[in-house]
Protein backbone atom coordinates (compact mmCIF):
# COMPACT_ATOMS: atom_id res chain seq x y z
CA UNK A 1 0.00 0.00 0.00
CA UNK A 2 1.58 3.09 -0.95
CA UNK A 3 1.31 5.91 0.72
CA UNK A 4 1.32 9.67 -0.53
CA UNK A 5 3.52 11.60 2.18
CA UNK A 6 3.51 15.31 2.54
CA UNK A 7 6.66 16.83 2.75
CA UNK A 8 6.81 17.98 6.21
CA UNK A 9 9.73 19.41 6.88
CA UNK A 10 8.86 23.53 6.97
CA UNK A 11 10.68 25.84 4.73
CA UNK A 12 14.12 25.74 3.13
CA UNK A 13 16.97 27.21 5.33
CA UNK A 14 19.29 27.87 2.70
CA UNK A 15 19.94 26.49 -1.07
CA UNK A 16 21.11 23.13 0.52
CA UNK A 17 19.10 21.23 3.14
CA UNK A 18 20.79 18.55 4.55
CA UNK A 19 17.97 16.69 6.29
CA UNK A 20 19.35 13.62 6.24
CA UNK A 21 22.78 14.64 8.01
CA UNK A 22 25.18 13.17 5.73
CA UNK A 23 27.29 16.64 4.38
CA UNK A 24 29.71 17.91 7.15
CA UNK A 25 29.10 21.24 7.92
CA UNK A 26 32.00 22.77 6.49
CA UNK A 27 30.80 20.50 2.89
CA UNK A 28 26.92 22.22 3.52
CA UNK A 29 28.79 25.58 3.59
CA UNK A 30 30.72 25.49 0.44
CA UNK A 31 28.03 23.63 -1.48
CA UNK A 32 26.15 26.53 -0.10
CA UNK A 33 28.31 29.51 -1.40
CA UNK A 34 28.61 27.68 -4.50
CA UNK A 35 24.59 27.51 -5.34
CA UNK A 36 24.36 31.24 -4.23
CA UNK A 37 27.41 32.69 -6.14
CA UNK A 38 25.54 30.92 -8.89
CA UNK A 39 21.88 32.63 -7.88
CA UNK A 40 23.49 35.80 -7.59
CA UNK A 41 25.30 35.43 -11.38
CA UNK A 42 21.90 33.93 -13.33
CA UNK A 43 19.15 34.19 -11.04
CA UNK A 44 18.98 30.66 -11.16
CA UNK A 45 18.33 28.39 -8.30
CA UNK A 46 19.43 25.52 -7.46
CA UNK A 47 18.24 23.49 -4.18
CA UNK A 48 19.47 20.32 -3.23
CA UNK A 49 17.76 18.30 -0.25
CA UNK A 50 18.53 15.15 1.56
CA UNK A 51 15.95 13.21 3.62
CA UNK A 52 16.14 10.03 5.55
CA UNK A 53 13.18 8.09 4.15
CA UNK A 54 10.15 9.26 2.15
CA UNK A 55 7.83 7.33 4.08
CA UNK A 56 6.80 4.80 1.17
CA UNK A 57 5.83 7.78 -1.31
CA UNK A 58 7.24 7.90 -4.87
CA UNK A 59 10.57 9.73 -5.52
CA UNK A 60 8.41 11.90 -8.59
CA UNK A 61 5.53 12.50 -6.14
CA UNK A 62 7.68 13.54 -3.76
CA UNK A 63 9.92 15.63 -5.66
CA UNK A 64 6.78 17.42 -7.30
CA UNK A 65 5.14 18.48 -4.07
CA UNK A 66 8.48 19.91 -2.55
CA UNK A 67 9.21 21.70 -5.58
CA UNK A 68 5.65 23.31 -5.65
CA UNK A 69 5.67 23.74 -1.81
CA UNK A 70 8.98 25.39 -1.97
CA UNK A 71 8.35 27.51 -5.39
CA UNK A 72 11.86 26.48 -6.11
CA UNK A 73 13.34 29.55 -9.47
CA UNK A 74 12.26 33.00 -9.70
CA UNK A 75 8.40 33.16 -10.49
CA UNK A 76 8.77 34.66 -13.94
CA UNK A 77 11.05 32.55 -15.13
CA UNK A 78 10.85 29.61 -13.80
CA UNK A 79 14.04 28.71 -13.32
CA UNK A 80 14.42 26.18 -10.59
CA UNK A 81 16.14 22.59 -10.28
CA UNK A 82 15.93 20.96 -6.88
CA UNK A 83 17.93 17.83 -6.52
CA UNK A 84 16.80 15.05 -3.99
CA UNK A 85 18.42 12.43 -2.55
CA UNK A 86 16.69 9.59 0.06
CA UNK A 87 19.42 7.96 1.87
CA UNK A 88 17.07 5.55 3.02
CA UNK A 89 15.34 4.56 -0.29
CA UNK A 90 18.47 4.91 -2.18
CA UNK A 91 16.85 7.10 -4.75
CA UNK A 92 17.41 10.18 -6.20
CA UNK A 93 15.80 12.80 -8.50
CA UNK A 94 16.42 16.02 -10.68
CA UNK A 95 13.02 17.59 -10.78
CA UNK A 96 13.68 20.71 -13.38
CA UNK A 97 11.57 23.63 -13.20
CA UNK A 98 9.75 24.82 -16.54
CA UNK A 99 12.49 27.44 -17.29
CA UNK A 100 14.78 25.54 -17.66
CA UNK A 101 13.92 22.54 -19.53
CA UNK A 102 15.64 23.41 -22.80
CA UNK A 103 19.30 23.22 -21.43
CA UNK A 104 18.52 20.93 -18.30
CA UNK A 105 16.59 18.15 -20.53
CA UNK A 106 15.05 14.45 -19.37
CA UNK A 107 18.12 13.05 -21.14
CA UNK A 108 20.79 15.15 -19.73
CA UNK A 109 19.44 14.78 -16.11
CA UNK A 110 19.56 10.77 -16.50
CA UNK A 111 22.66 11.49 -17.48
CA UNK A 112 23.97 13.21 -14.49
CA UNK A 113 22.21 10.66 -12.29
CA UNK A 114 24.24 8.22 -14.38
CA UNK A 115 27.48 9.29 -14.67
CA UNK A 116 27.70 12.01 -11.18
CA UNK A 117 25.69 10.67 -8.98
CA UNK A 118 25.48 6.98 -8.91
CA UNK A 119 28.85 5.87 -8.87
CA UNK A 120 29.29 7.73 -5.90
CA UNK A 121 26.42 7.03 -3.62
CA UNK A 122 27.59 3.47 -4.67
CA UNK A 123 30.60 4.51 -2.43
CA UNK A 124 29.04 6.52 0.09
CA UNK A 125 30.14 9.21 -1.05
CA UNK A 126 27.63 11.75 -1.28
CA UNK A 127 29.53 15.03 -0.92
CA UNK A 128 31.31 13.85 -4.08
CA UNK A 129 28.30 12.87 -6.11
CA UNK A 130 26.21 15.97 -5.04
CA UNK A 131 29.43 18.52 -5.65
CA UNK A 132 30.32 17.17 -9.56
CA UNK A 133 26.13 16.75 -9.92
CA UNK A 134 25.98 20.28 -9.35
CA UNK A 135 28.60 21.64 -10.89
CA UNK A 136 27.22 20.01 -13.98
CA UNK A 137 23.68 21.52 -13.95
CA UNK A 138 25.51 24.85 -13.29
CA UNK A 139 27.63 23.81 -16.56
CA UNK A 140 24.56 23.59 -18.78
CA UNK A 141 22.12 25.79 -16.84
CA UNK A 142 24.85 28.92 -16.64
CA UNK A 143 23.90 30.36 -20.33
CA UNK A 144 20.20 29.92 -19.81
CA UNK A 145 19.36 33.71 -18.45
CA UNK A 146 22.65 36.24 -19.67
CA UNK A 147 22.13 39.74 -18.12
CA UNK A 148 20.50 42.12 -20.02
CA UNK A 149 21.71 44.59 -22.23
CA UNK A 150 21.34 47.68 -20.06
CA UNK A 151 23.79 46.32 -17.93
CA UNK A 152 26.76 46.44 -20.99
CA UNK A 153 25.69 50.18 -22.16
CA UNK A 154 26.35 51.37 -18.48
CA UNK A 155 29.89 49.94 -18.32
CA UNK A 156 30.03 51.44 -22.06
CA UNK A 157 28.21 55.15 -20.80
CA UNK A 158 31.07 55.29 -17.92
CA UNK A 159 33.99 54.59 -20.19
CA UNK A 160 32.86 57.65 -22.12
CA UNK A 161 32.40 59.76 -18.62
CA UNK A 162 35.86 58.59 -18.13
CA UNK A 163 36.82 59.84 -21.56
CA UNK A 164 35.11 62.75 -21.62
CA UNK A 165 36.58 63.60 -18.39
CA UNK A 166 40.42 62.81 -18.40
CA UNK A 167 41.01 63.97 -15.05
CA UNK A 168 41.08 61.18 -13.60
CA UNK A 169 38.79 58.78 -11.73
CA UNK A 170 37.78 60.71 -9.26
CA UNK A 171 35.11 62.41 -11.23
CA UNK A 172 34.11 58.76 -12.20
CA UNK A 173 33.99 57.93 -8.50
CA UNK A 174 31.65 61.01 -7.54
CA UNK A 175 29.78 59.98 -10.68
CA UNK A 176 29.20 56.55 -8.86
CA UNK A 177 27.33 58.33 -6.01
CA UNK A 178 25.53 60.57 -7.91
CA UNK A 179 24.61 57.69 -10.28
CA UNK A 180 23.28 55.63 -6.91
CA UNK A 181 20.75 58.65 -6.13
CA UNK A 182 19.42 59.38 -10.10
CA UNK A 183 19.44 55.57 -10.68
CA UNK A 184 16.56 55.09 -7.47
CA UNK A 185 14.45 57.49 -8.84
CA UNK A 186 11.99 56.59 -11.69
CA UNK A 187 12.52 59.58 -13.72
CA UNK A 188 15.33 59.89 -16.01
CA UNK A 189 15.62 63.58 -16.39
CA UNK A 190 17.62 64.61 -13.83
CA UNK A 191 20.70 63.12 -15.32
CA UNK A 192 20.70 65.08 -18.71
CA UNK A 193 20.06 68.56 -15.49
CA UNK A 194 23.12 66.69 -13.93
CA UNK A 195 24.99 67.01 -17.40
CA UNK A 196 24.43 70.05 -18.92
CA UNK A 197 25.51 71.22 -15.34
CA UNK A 198 28.35 69.39 -15.75
CA UNK A 199 29.12 70.75 -19.10
CA UNK A 200 28.22 74.85 -17.94
CA UNK A 201 31.11 73.92 -14.93
CA UNK A 202 33.95 72.66 -17.23
CA UNK A 203 33.46 75.41 -19.87
CA UNK A 204 33.62 78.04 -16.99
CA UNK A 205 36.40 76.29 -15.76
CA UNK A 206 38.41 75.39 -18.83
CA UNK A 207 37.63 79.90 -19.84
CA UNK A 208 35.81 78.70 -22.49
CA UNK A 209 32.92 81.47 -22.57
CA UNK A 210 30.15 81.23 -25.18
CA UNK A 211 31.96 79.11 -27.79
CA UNK A 212 30.98 75.92 -30.06
CA UNK A 213 32.97 74.25 -27.99
CA UNK A 214 31.37 74.85 -24.34
CA UNK A 215 27.73 74.26 -26.27
CA UNK A 216 29.15 71.14 -27.60
CA UNK A 217 30.54 69.72 -24.70
CA UNK A 218 27.18 70.76 -22.46
CA UNK A 219 25.40 69.42 -25.19
CA UNK A 220 26.77 66.18 -24.83
CA UNK A 221 27.67 65.82 -21.44
CA UNK A 222 23.61 66.01 -21.10
CA UNK A 223 22.44 63.68 -23.53
CA UNK A 224 24.67 61.27 -22.09
CA UNK A 225 23.14 62.21 -18.46
CA UNK A 226 19.59 61.67 -19.21
CA UNK A 227 21.06 58.13 -21.40
CA UNK A 228 23.03 57.27 -17.70
CA UNK A 229 20.26 57.98 -15.61
CA UNK A 230 17.47 56.15 -18.23
CA UNK A 231 19.61 53.00 -18.02
CA UNK A 232 20.57 53.58 -14.09
CA UNK A 233 16.79 53.55 -13.23
CA UNK A 234 16.17 50.97 -15.55
CA UNK A 235 18.65 48.55 -14.03
CA UNK A 236 17.48 49.53 -10.80
CA UNK A 237 13.87 48.40 -11.26
CA UNK A 238 14.96 45.52 -12.50
CA UNK A 239 17.41 44.50 -9.74
CA UNK A 240 14.46 45.24 -7.17
CA UNK A 241 12.35 43.24 -8.63
CA UNK A 242 13.88 40.55 -8.81
CA UNK A 243 14.70 41.33 -5.25
CA UNK A 244 18.27 42.54 -4.80
CA UNK A 245 20.46 45.75 -5.29
CA UNK A 246 22.48 46.51 -8.63
CA UNK A 247 26.06 45.75 -8.42
CA UNK A 248 26.94 49.84 -9.33
CA UNK A 249 24.90 50.64 -5.66
CA UNK A 250 27.58 51.15 -3.52
CA UNK A 251 24.60 51.56 -0.31
CA UNK A 252 24.12 47.98 -0.03
CA UNK A 253 26.47 46.01 -1.21
CA UNK A 254 24.94 42.51 -1.20
CA UNK A 255 27.78 40.31 -2.80
CA UNK A 256 29.22 40.34 0.62
CA UNK A 257 26.37 38.34 2.14
CA UNK A 258 27.42 35.50 0.75
CA UNK A 259 30.71 34.63 2.59
CA UNK A 260 30.11 32.91 5.80
CA UNK A 261 26.83 34.92 6.61
CA UNK A 262 23.98 31.83 5.89
CA UNK A 263 21.51 34.85 6.88
CA UNK A 264 21.26 36.15 3.66
CA UNK A 265 18.92 33.43 2.41
CA UNK A 266 15.16 35.01 1.89
CA UNK A 267 14.24 31.72 -0.08
CA UNK A 268 13.19 30.32 -3.19
CA UNK A 269 10.96 33.05 -5.83
CA UNK A 270 7.93 30.77 -6.38
CA UNK A 271 8.71 29.62 -9.36
CA UNK A 272 6.93 26.03 -10.78
CA UNK A 273 7.74 22.72 -12.61
CA UNK A 274 5.80 20.19 -14.80
CA UNK A 275 7.51 16.99 -13.82
CA UNK A 276 11.07 17.32 -16.12
CA UNK A 277 13.83 15.93 -14.75
CA UNK A 278 14.87 12.25 -14.58
CA UNK A 279 14.88 9.43 -11.33
CA UNK A 280 17.09 7.33 -10.33
CA UNK A 281 18.43 4.77 -7.62
CA UNK A 282 21.32 3.25 -6.34
CA UNK B 1 -54.18 58.86 2.10
CA UNK B 2 -52.13 55.82 0.63
CA UNK B 3 -47.99 56.22 -0.52
CA UNK B 4 -47.03 54.58 -3.46
CA UNK B 5 -45.14 52.24 -1.28
CA UNK B 6 -48.24 50.75 0.74
CA UNK B 7 -50.21 50.49 -2.37
CA UNK B 8 -47.27 48.70 -4.35
CA UNK B 9 -45.09 47.23 -1.24
CA UNK B 10 -45.26 44.16 -2.03
CA UNK B 11 -44.45 44.48 -5.87
CA UNK B 12 -41.44 46.66 -4.63
CA UNK B 13 -40.89 43.28 -2.73
CA UNK B 14 -41.32 41.06 -5.28
CA UNK B 15 -39.08 42.38 -7.95
CA UNK B 16 -36.39 43.38 -5.18
CA UNK B 17 -36.31 39.27 -4.65
CA UNK B 18 -36.08 38.81 -8.84
CA UNK B 19 -33.26 41.40 -9.25
CA UNK B 20 -31.12 39.87 -6.43
CA UNK B 21 -32.03 36.33 -8.09
CA UNK B 22 -31.16 37.56 -11.17
CA UNK B 23 -27.56 38.80 -10.00
CA UNK B 24 -26.57 36.07 -8.15
CA UNK B 25 -27.33 34.36 -11.30
CA UNK B 26 -25.17 35.94 -13.45
CA UNK B 27 -22.89 35.93 -10.88
CA UNK B 28 -22.99 31.72 -10.69
CA UNK B 29 -22.78 31.60 -14.18
CA UNK B 30 -19.97 33.79 -14.89
CA UNK B 31 -17.46 31.40 -12.19
CA UNK B 32 -19.05 28.03 -13.72
CA UNK B 33 -17.71 29.60 -16.93
CA UNK B 34 -14.55 30.36 -15.99
CA UNK B 35 -13.67 27.31 -14.26
CA UNK B 36 -14.84 25.70 -16.90
CA UNK B 37 -12.24 27.12 -19.18
CA UNK B 38 -9.83 26.15 -16.25
CA UNK B 39 -10.94 22.58 -16.47
CA UNK B 40 -10.64 22.36 -20.19
CA UNK B 41 -7.53 24.25 -20.10
CA UNK B 42 -5.92 22.03 -17.62
CA UNK B 43 -6.99 18.79 -20.25
CA UNK B 44 -5.37 21.24 -22.97
CA UNK B 45 -1.97 20.65 -21.12
CA UNK B 46 -2.36 16.83 -20.85
CA UNK B 47 -3.22 16.45 -24.74
CA UNK B 48 0.20 18.25 -25.08
CA UNK B 49 1.96 15.84 -23.03
CA UNK B 50 0.37 13.29 -24.74
CA UNK B 51 1.16 14.33 -28.09
CA UNK B 52 5.06 14.63 -27.08
CA UNK B 53 5.19 11.73 -26.23
CA UNK B 54 3.29 10.51 -29.78
CA UNK B 55 5.95 12.12 -31.14
CA UNK B 56 9.07 10.68 -29.36
CA UNK B 57 7.53 6.93 -29.99
CA UNK B 58 8.95 6.98 -33.73
CA UNK B 59 12.75 7.46 -32.52
CA UNK B 60 12.30 5.17 -30.16
CA UNK B 61 11.14 2.64 -33.02
CA UNK B 62 13.53 3.46 -35.37
CA UNK B 63 16.69 2.95 -32.97
CA UNK B 64 15.63 -0.39 -31.65
CA UNK B 65 14.17 -1.98 -34.51
CA UNK B 66 17.24 -3.21 -36.00
CA UNK B 67 18.09 -4.72 -33.40
CA UNK B 68 14.83 -6.12 -32.70
CA UNK B 69 14.04 -7.49 -35.99
CA UNK B 70 12.06 -10.58 -34.45
CA UNK B 71 9.40 -8.77 -32.19
CA UNK B 72 6.92 -7.70 -34.92
CA UNK B 73 3.70 -8.26 -33.19
CA UNK B 74 5.26 -5.61 -30.50
CA UNK B 75 5.94 -2.76 -33.95
CA UNK B 76 2.84 -3.89 -35.44
CA UNK B 77 0.79 -2.84 -31.98
CA UNK B 78 2.37 0.29 -31.35
CA UNK B 79 1.97 1.13 -35.05
CA UNK B 80 -1.63 0.69 -34.73
CA UNK B 81 -2.12 2.44 -31.08
CA UNK B 82 -0.39 5.56 -32.55
CA UNK B 83 -2.84 5.29 -35.66
CA UNK B 84 -5.32 5.27 -33.33
CA UNK B 85 -4.32 8.50 -31.53
CA UNK B 86 -3.82 10.43 -34.60
CA UNK B 87 -7.41 9.03 -35.29
CA UNK B 88 -9.23 9.91 -32.23
CA UNK B 89 -11.08 12.99 -32.01
CA UNK B 90 -13.17 13.64 -28.86
CA UNK B 91 -12.09 13.37 -25.79
CA UNK B 92 -13.01 10.41 -24.63
CA UNK B 93 -11.70 8.69 -27.77
CA UNK B 94 -8.25 10.39 -26.98
CA UNK B 95 -8.03 8.95 -23.33
CA UNK B 96 -8.86 5.60 -24.69
CA UNK B 97 -6.68 5.99 -27.30
CA UNK B 98 -3.63 7.19 -24.89
CA UNK B 99 -4.31 4.54 -22.91
CA UNK B 100 -3.87 1.71 -25.65
CA UNK B 101 -0.56 3.61 -26.69
CA UNK B 102 0.52 4.00 -23.09
CA UNK B 103 0.36 0.04 -23.35
CA UNK B 104 1.80 -0.77 -26.20
CA UNK B 105 4.80 0.75 -25.13
CA UNK B 106 5.46 -0.45 -22.43
CA UNK B 107 5.33 -3.77 -23.76
CA UNK B 108 7.92 -2.46 -25.26
CA UNK B 109 10.24 -1.18 -22.83
CA UNK B 110 9.65 -4.48 -20.70
CA UNK B 111 10.88 -6.26 -23.97
CA UNK B 112 13.96 -4.11 -24.56
CA UNK B 113 14.95 -4.91 -21.15
CA UNK B 114 15.76 -8.86 -22.95
CA UNK B 115 18.30 -6.79 -25.06
CA UNK B 116 21.65 -5.73 -22.81
CA UNK B 117 22.85 -4.34 -26.14
CA UNK B 118 20.12 -1.70 -26.49
CA UNK B 119 20.28 -1.01 -22.88
CA UNK B 120 23.66 0.07 -22.92
CA UNK B 121 23.38 2.12 -25.90
CA UNK B 122 23.41 6.00 -25.16
CA UNK B 123 20.52 6.21 -28.01
CA UNK B 124 18.39 4.39 -26.63
CA UNK B 125 19.28 5.29 -22.77
CA UNK B 126 18.90 9.49 -23.87
CA UNK B 127 15.35 8.24 -25.49
CA UNK B 128 14.19 6.22 -22.58
CA UNK B 129 14.56 9.05 -20.13
CA UNK B 130 12.83 11.29 -22.30
CA UNK B 131 9.93 9.27 -22.53
CA UNK B 132 10.09 8.42 -18.86
CA UNK B 133 10.53 12.38 -18.35
CA UNK B 134 7.10 12.73 -20.74
CA UNK B 135 5.41 9.59 -18.77
CA UNK B 136 5.93 11.84 -15.18
CA UNK B 137 4.65 14.93 -17.33
CA UNK B 138 1.72 13.20 -17.88
CA UNK B 139 1.18 12.36 -14.79
CA UNK B 140 2.02 15.51 -13.51
CA UNK B 141 -0.67 17.39 -15.78
CA UNK B 142 -3.58 14.22 -15.20
CA UNK B 143 -3.08 15.08 -11.84
CA UNK B 144 -3.26 18.86 -12.09
CA UNK B 145 -6.47 18.06 -14.63
CA UNK B 146 -8.23 15.86 -11.46
CA UNK B 147 -7.29 18.94 -8.93
CA UNK B 148 -9.11 21.98 -11.44
CA UNK B 149 -12.33 19.03 -11.94
CA UNK B 150 -12.38 18.82 -8.26
CA UNK B 151 -12.58 22.72 -7.73
CA UNK B 152 -15.36 22.61 -10.76
CA UNK B 153 -17.24 19.67 -9.37
CA UNK B 154 -17.67 21.47 -5.78
CA UNK B 155 -18.64 24.37 -7.25
CA UNK B 156 -21.41 22.71 -9.57
CA UNK B 157 -22.48 20.36 -7.11
CA UNK B 158 -22.93 22.44 -3.68
CA UNK B 159 -26.39 23.61 -3.11
CA UNK B 160 -27.51 26.64 -4.11
CA UNK B 161 -25.14 26.56 -6.84
CA UNK B 162 -26.08 23.15 -8.20
CA UNK B 163 -29.92 24.71 -9.21
CA UNK B 164 -28.39 27.14 -11.46
CA UNK B 165 -26.09 24.85 -13.31
CA UNK B 166 -28.25 22.75 -13.92
CA UNK B 167 -30.39 25.52 -15.37
CA UNK B 168 -27.65 26.55 -17.61
CA UNK B 169 -26.38 23.44 -18.53
CA UNK B 170 -22.95 23.12 -16.31
CA UNK B 171 -22.46 19.20 -15.60
CA UNK B 172 -20.20 17.38 -13.33
CA UNK B 173 -16.89 16.46 -15.46
CA UNK B 174 -15.27 12.69 -14.50
CA UNK B 175 -11.47 12.48 -13.56
CA UNK B 176 -8.96 10.43 -14.68
CA UNK B 177 -9.14 6.55 -13.94
CA UNK B 178 -6.08 4.83 -14.01
CA UNK B 179 -6.16 3.18 -17.72
CA UNK B 180 -7.67 -0.89 -17.49
CA UNK B 181 -4.65 -1.39 -19.06
CA UNK B 182 -2.34 -0.41 -16.56
CA UNK B 183 -3.89 -2.86 -13.91
CA UNK B 184 -2.63 -5.53 -15.38
CA UNK B 185 1.67 -5.51 -15.58
CA UNK B 186 2.65 -6.25 -19.18
CA UNK B 187 3.78 -10.01 -19.74
CA UNK B 188 7.17 -10.56 -21.05
CA UNK B 189 7.35 -13.56 -24.19
CA UNK B 190 10.08 -15.51 -23.47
Amino acid sequence: MVSFARPTMGGPSAYVNDFAGVLTAEQETTLNNKLATFNASTTNEIAVVTVKSMDGDYIEHYAAELFKVWGIGTKKEDNGVLLLVAVDDRQMRIEVGYGLEGTLTDAVSAQIIRDDLTPAFKQGDYYGGIDRATNSIIGVTRGEYKPEVTESLIWLTMALLVIFFQKGFIIVVIAIFVASALGQSKSWWLGGVFGVVAGVVLSVQNSLGYSPESVGTTAVLGVLGLVFDFLLSKSYAKSVSAGKSPWWSPRKSGGGGSSGGGSSFGGFGGGSSGGGGASGRW
Amino acid sequence: MQTIFSRFGKLFVVLGVLVLVGVWAVTSYNSFVAMNESVDNQWAQVETQYQRRFDLIPNLVAVVEGVMKQETAIFTAIANARQGYAGARTTDEKIAAAGELNGALSRLLVITENYPVLKSSENVQSLMSQLEGTENRISVERMRYNDTVKTYNIKVKSFPGSLFAKMFGFAPRGTFASDSAAATAPQVAL
